[in-house]
C-alpha cells in the first residue's frame, strides 16, 4: 500500500511541469459519457480474499482520483527514442510497444498516450493491441514472479488446490500483481519437471511437490 | 457483370459485395452488423450464403457482406445448409443476450426460439457497429475492442473516461441491441462544467453557451453534417424519439 502511494508521488512530478496544470481542473468532471449497461463480471471475481489486495483494484481507485497525473508520460525521452528507432511508422507500433515493455517491464498508461500522439494512432487501437496480446502487460510486475504449472501431471497431482492456496494467500488472481508489488502470479502450461508435480516456480527457483502450506515458500521471497 | 442468384440470372455492379447485389435484386439476406454508413466487418455472420465461382464444383459458405461478386458467380441464399448455419449462429447470439428483444425476435424468425447453449447476461453482440461508427463516421476514436476471446469487450482505453468522446451519441444510435447507452446525467454535468471538450451535442438543442471542441461555427460543423448524411437526422434526436415513445407506452399501460 505504502509503496503504491510513493509511486504515484513520483508520477506527479513530470505532470506538474508539463501538461498536468491545465488538465487538473478538468480531470474530475471527465469527458467520456459512455458506459456499458451490463456490469463487468470479471471485476467481481477479482475481489480480494486474503491479506493482500490486487494491484488492479488499487490502481483503478488511484486513477480515478488523480486522473491527469496518471496520464502524463512517465518516460518521455525513452519513449521518443523508441519511436525514432522505428521512424515513427504506425505499422510498427507492436515493435515499439515491445520495446517499451522491455525497458520498463510493463506498458505505462502515460507512455501509451504519448505513443498514440506521436505516431498518430488512436489510443483505442493501441489499447486494443495491448489487451489483445497476452505478452503485453498494463500493470507493473511484482519483484517476484510466481509461476504455477498447470500441465497434465501437475493438474493430476492437485495444481488446482495449489492455485486456490496461492490465491488465498496472495489475495490476487491469475495474471495479477499484489498491491505491495511483491508478487506477480500467473499459470503456465508445463515447466518440464513433471516428476516433481505439483510444481511452482518462483523467479528462477523450482519448488516441487508443493503442499497446502504455500506460506513457507512465499516467506523466502521479500 | 452477370451473377446467378438463386437460379436466376441477374446483373450486378462490378466491385459490389454479394450482399449488396442480392439486396439490389430484391433478395433479403439477414445481417446485424451491417450499416450503410460504415464499412462491412463480417462480425455477425448471419449474412452467410453459399457461393460457387465460375468453373468450380463445390459450394462454399461465405459471409456475403464481404464477398465480392465476380463474373458468373452462383449464389444460393436460402438452402437447408444456410438455414442450419443461421440457426446455430442465432442460438449462440441468443445464449449470449437472452434478454434483448431484438435478438429474440430475430432468432424466433429463423426458427431459433430456444437455445441449446448456456445462457449469459450480456447485451452486446460484438457487432462492432459502435466502434466503426466512432472511428469512421465521427472520427473520434473513443471506443474500441479490448481483450480477446470470451473476454472481448467494447471499451474506452484503460476502461476509464476518455476525452476523445464528444458525446455525440452515434454509437447508441447504431447499436442494434441497446447495449451502449448515453448517460444523460453525465452529459448534463459536462454541459455545466468548463471541461476541455464541451461538445455542442451535449447541449441537446440548447446552443447558446456551446463551445465547440473543434472550434467550428455550428452551421459549419463537419461532425453534424456527417451525422445528417449517414443517419438522416442527428442520433441524439433519434435516441430521444425512441425514449419518448417508450415513455408514452409506459404511460398508456
Amino acid at each position: 500500500m505504502k509503496r503504491v502511494k510513493r509511486q504515484t508521488g513520483k508520477r506527479k512530478r513530470p505532470a506538474g511541469g508539463g501538461s498536468g496544470g491545465a488538465g487538473n481542473t478538468t480531470g474530475r468532471t471527465g469527458a467520456g459519457v459512455l458506459r456499458r449497461k451490463t456490469p463487468r463480471t470479471r471485476q467481481a471475481r477479482g475481489s480480494s480474499i486474503g491479506r493482500g489486495a490486487a494491484m488492479q483494484d488499487i490502481d483503478r481507485s488511484i486513477r480515478r482520483r488523480i486522473f491527469d497525473v496518471y496520464r502524463a508520460p512517465l518516460h518521455r525521452e525513452a519513449v521518443e527514442e523508441i519511436i525514432d528507432r522505428y521512424e515513427g511508422s504506425r505499422s510498427r507500433v507492436i515493435a515499439m510497444m515491445q520495446d517499451i515493455q522491455d525497458a520498463f517491464g510493463y506498458l505505462p498508461e502515460g507512455d501509451l498516450r504519448l505513443l498514440s500522439e506521436e505516431i498518430g494512432l488512436p489510443l483505442n487501437r493501441i489499447y486494443g493491441i495491448a489487451t489483445f496480446y497476452k505478452a503485453f502487460r498494463l500493470m507493473p510486475r511484482g519483484r517476484h514472479e510466481i509461476k504455477l504449472c498447470t500441465g497434465t501431471a501437475c493438474h493430476v497431482r492437485g495444481a488446482e488446490a495449489v492455485r486456490d492456496a496461492l490465491t488465498r494467500e496472495l489475495g490476487i488472481g491469475e495474471g495479477e500483481t499484489t498491491a505491495d508489488l511483491r508478487y506477480s502470479f500467473e499459470t503456465v502450461h508445463c515447466l518440464g519437471c513433471c516428476g516433481l508435480a505439483p510444481v511452482v516456480m518462483i523467479d528462477d527457483d523450482i519448488h516441487g511437490k508443493v503442499g497446502y502450506s504455500v506460506e513457507e515458500i512465499l516467506e523466502k521471497y521479500r | 457483370m452477370r451473377i446467378v442468384l438463386n437460379g436466376k440470372t441477374r446483373r450486378a455492379v462490378g466491385g459490389a459485395t454479394v450482399l449488396e447485389a442480392a439486396r439490389d435484386a430484391g433478395v433479403d439476406i439477414p445481417a446485424v452488423c451491417m450499416h450503410n454508413g460504415v464499412t462491412p466487418y463480417g462480425a455477425c455472420r448471419l449474412c452467410v450464403v453459399e457461393v460457387r465461382e465460375k468453373g468450380r464444383t463445390r459450394w462454399r459458405v461465405v459471409a456475403s457482406c464481404l464477398y465480392p461478386v465476380s463474373e458468373g458467380l452462383e449464389i444460393r441464399t436460402d438452402t437447408e445448409r444456410i438455414r442450419r448455419h443461421r440457426k446455430v449462429l442465432l442460438e449462440l447470439m441468443l445464449a449470449r443476450c437472452p434478454d434483448v428483444p431484438a435478438v429474440r425476435e430475430l432468432a424466433r424468425r429463423h426458427g431459433a426460439g430456444r437455445t441449446r447453449f448456456k445462457k449469459s447476461e450480456d447485451d452486446c453482440i460484438m457487432c462492432g457497429l459502435c466502434v466503426r461508427v466512432c472511428s469512421e463516421v465521427v472520427g473520434a476514436d473513443a471506443i474500441g475492442f479490448a481483450s480477446r476471446g470470451i473476454t472481448r469487450r467494447v471499451d474506452t482505453p484503460f476502461g476509464i473516461d476518455h476525452r476523445s468522446c464528444i458525446a455525440c451519441g452515434a454509437c447508441t444510435a447504431v447499436c442494434p441491441t441497446g447495449a451502449i447507452q448515453m448517460e444523460y446525467n453525465r452529459v448534463i454535468d459536462m454541459r455545466r462544467s468548463e471541461s476541455e471538450h464541451p461538445c455542442r451535442y451535449t447541449l441537446m438543442g440548447i446552443l447558446s453557451d456551446a463551445v465547440c471542441s473543434l472550434n467550428y461555427e455550428c452551421a459549419w460543423c463537419e461532425v453534424d453534417q456527417r451525422m445528417r448524411e449517414r443517419f438522416g437526422s442527428h442520433p441524439i434526436f433519434v435516441v430521444r424519439a425512441s425514449r419518448a415513445k417508450k415513455r408514452a407506452r409506459k404511460r398508456k399501460n
